[in-house]
């Protein structure tokens, strides 16, 4: 996000990255369908359409779990963040390679009579008495009609004129989208294929997708409920009475160029103490022990300003706290990210007594808007 | 008329109207509601074209957004404040996949024990022939 905007945000990397996993669904796509050709001969021969619609499923299934389980990885463990880098294009694509199943199937099935090719793949003579008999054409048409509304979503335009809750919570439907394919394949593949490779296969990957989810989850719930805020409570005996500072760490508990999250009670998010190098040229490594300054720390809402990841998971590269997600930054001291761009986050008052890190419990001060200046391409 | 024909009459009319207004949205309305879509230049074009899709989808909210910008007193929207919290998301998240992992577990297992165990691929081989719909075993 900034203040201009880019058709596709194409850098060199995303360039070879959409090149990589394009070349890889076409080459699985072409294995499926030869292998299947190729073990299916004679009187169990399958026509060239049914294995193009088959292997095109199978690709579309593939990278549906893919694009669930990066989540849920990263959220489990910081080495899978890497994962997240360009998620959105591999759900385009995703959507993509389902429209073509989608396409093929009706046109195969449909496109030979008088009617609509959509209105005859759908409609047609259909019973609930049995499980083979049910119309599970239409749980396809809905988790492909969901990929649609997220697909066209995925621009950083629809992320800021939706704001970051609402795009965040309009893309959760995904998980909608994977239990309809489930139940896409459950009622439909999986009726017609005697083998139990299928369903094997897919309880297989709903256990897979949905354990790590619920693992993912309960680790962000058990971080949401360790609260500070009441034996941590310090007294400044310099400052006002009503000041309460939160103890939330040792100046040395925090690894230079990195942070710490602390949830502290009454605040909204959770929060990023980060530990700041001496010289904000450097990133990587803190030399404020090596020449004898203290340590410098700066906290901020660890919820970046784009699509709500984990600030404080990032570190502090160029000066700034980087989000390991999307690699926006904000300047620790104010907030705001530095100029032509807009973001913000909110921060809070701390300082060093006694060797701890004390953070001033209460109402964070909002950053002021960055002036508007002529716009580049976002961080990422 | 079918309960799949009018459900899809009913689809196909909502994506007509939201292509109408998402075409007139990218052509004017986008630079109302968020003034840094108004650039110029060789791209311009391509990035309207692409907000196109996405004003189909959501026309209701679209149309909304555009009708309060132009009703706003410097004629312009303002985009939503920044989401400083998404402890909701996060429980939404859990309680859904919480919710969902067993049923489709549960599903799963249903739809592949209650499977025609006596019809093999190969009786089911006229299912895939094109015009005949999939199952033609359900047929009168």
């Amino acid at each position: 996000m900034s203040n201009s905007y880019t058709t596709v945000q194409w850098n060199k990397h995303k360039r070879v990255y959409d090149l990589a996993v394009t070349a890889i669904v076409l080459l699985f796509i072409a294995v499926y369908f030869g292998v299947s050709k190729a073990t299916h001969l004679g009187r169990e021969s399958i026509a060239d359409e049914i294995l193009l619609i088959r292997s095109l499923a199978a690709t579309a299934m593939v990278l549906l779990h893919i694009v669930l389980v990066i989540g849920p990885l990263a959220r489990l463990n910081p080495r899978f963040s890497m994962l997240l880098y360009n998620r959105r294009h591999l759900g385009v694509i995703t959507f993509l390679v389902a429209l073509g199943h989608a396409f093929v199937a009706i046109g195969y099935y449909g496109a030979f009579g008088i009617r609509n090719p959509l209105s005859a793949a759908l409609d047609y003579p259909t019973t609930f008495a049995r499980v083979s008999a049910w119309p599970f054409e239409w749980f396809g048409l809905f988790a492909l009609a969901v990929m649609f509304v997220m697909a066209a979503t995925s621009h950083d335009f629809w992320l800021k004129n939706l704001s970051a809750r609402w795009w965040k919570r309009l893309h959760l439907c995904v998980y909608l989208a994977f239990a309809s394919v489930v139940l896409h394949v459950a009622f439909g593949a999986m009726q017609t294929e005697p083998s139990d490779y299928y369903p094997l296969v897919q309880l297989a990957g709903v256990a897979v997708v949905g354990g790590l989810h619920i693992a993912a989850g309960l680790k962000e719930l058990v971080a949401d409920r360790r609260v500070l805020g009441g034996d941590q409570v310090k007294h400044d005996h310099a400052a006002s009475s009503s000041e309460h500072w939160i103890d939330v760490a040792g100046i040395d508990e925090i690894e230079p160029s990195r942070a710490k999250v602390v949830n502290i009670r009454g605040c909204a998010e959770r929060i990023a103490v980060f530990r700041l190098p001496t010289d904000p040229a450097i990133s990587m490594s803190d030399t404020s022990t090596a020449s004898g300054e203290p340590p410098r720390f700066a906290a901020l809402a660890s919820v970046c300003a784009h699509q709500g990841g984990p600030l404080g998971e990032g570190q502090v590269i160029d000066g700034c706290a980087t989000c390991p997600w999307h690699g926006y930054q904000y300047i620790p001291g104010s907030g705001c990210s530095p100029p032509p761009f807009t973001e913000t986050v909110p921060t809070y008052q701390i300082r060093v007594l006694d060797g701890r890190v004390l953070i001033r419990a209460g109402k964070p001060a909002e950053p002021a808007a960055a002036p508007s200046q002529p716009a580049g391409a976002p961080t990422t | 008329m079918t309960t799949a024909s009018i459900i899809l009459l009913l689809i196909g009319t909502y994506l007509l109207i939201g292509l109408m207004v998402g075409v007139a949205f990218a052509l004017v309305g986008v630079v109302r509601v968020d003034p840094a879509a108004s650039q110029r230049g060789r791209a311009w074009r391509r990035f309207r074209a692409l907000l196109i899709p996405g004003a189909t989808a959501l026309w209701p909210l679209v149309a909304s957004r555009w009708i309060t910008a132009t009703k706003a007193p410097n004629g312009v929207g303002t985009p939503p404040p920044p989401t400083r919290s998404m402890r909701p998301e996060r429980r939404i998240h859990l309680v859904a996949w919480c919710v969902l992992t067993p049923l489709l577990l549960v599903a799963v297992a249903w739809a592949w024990n209650a499977r025609d165990v006596g019809l093999t691929g190969k009786d089911l081989a006229g299912t895939d022939e094109p015009g005949q719909g999939h199952k033609p075993e359900a047929y009168p």
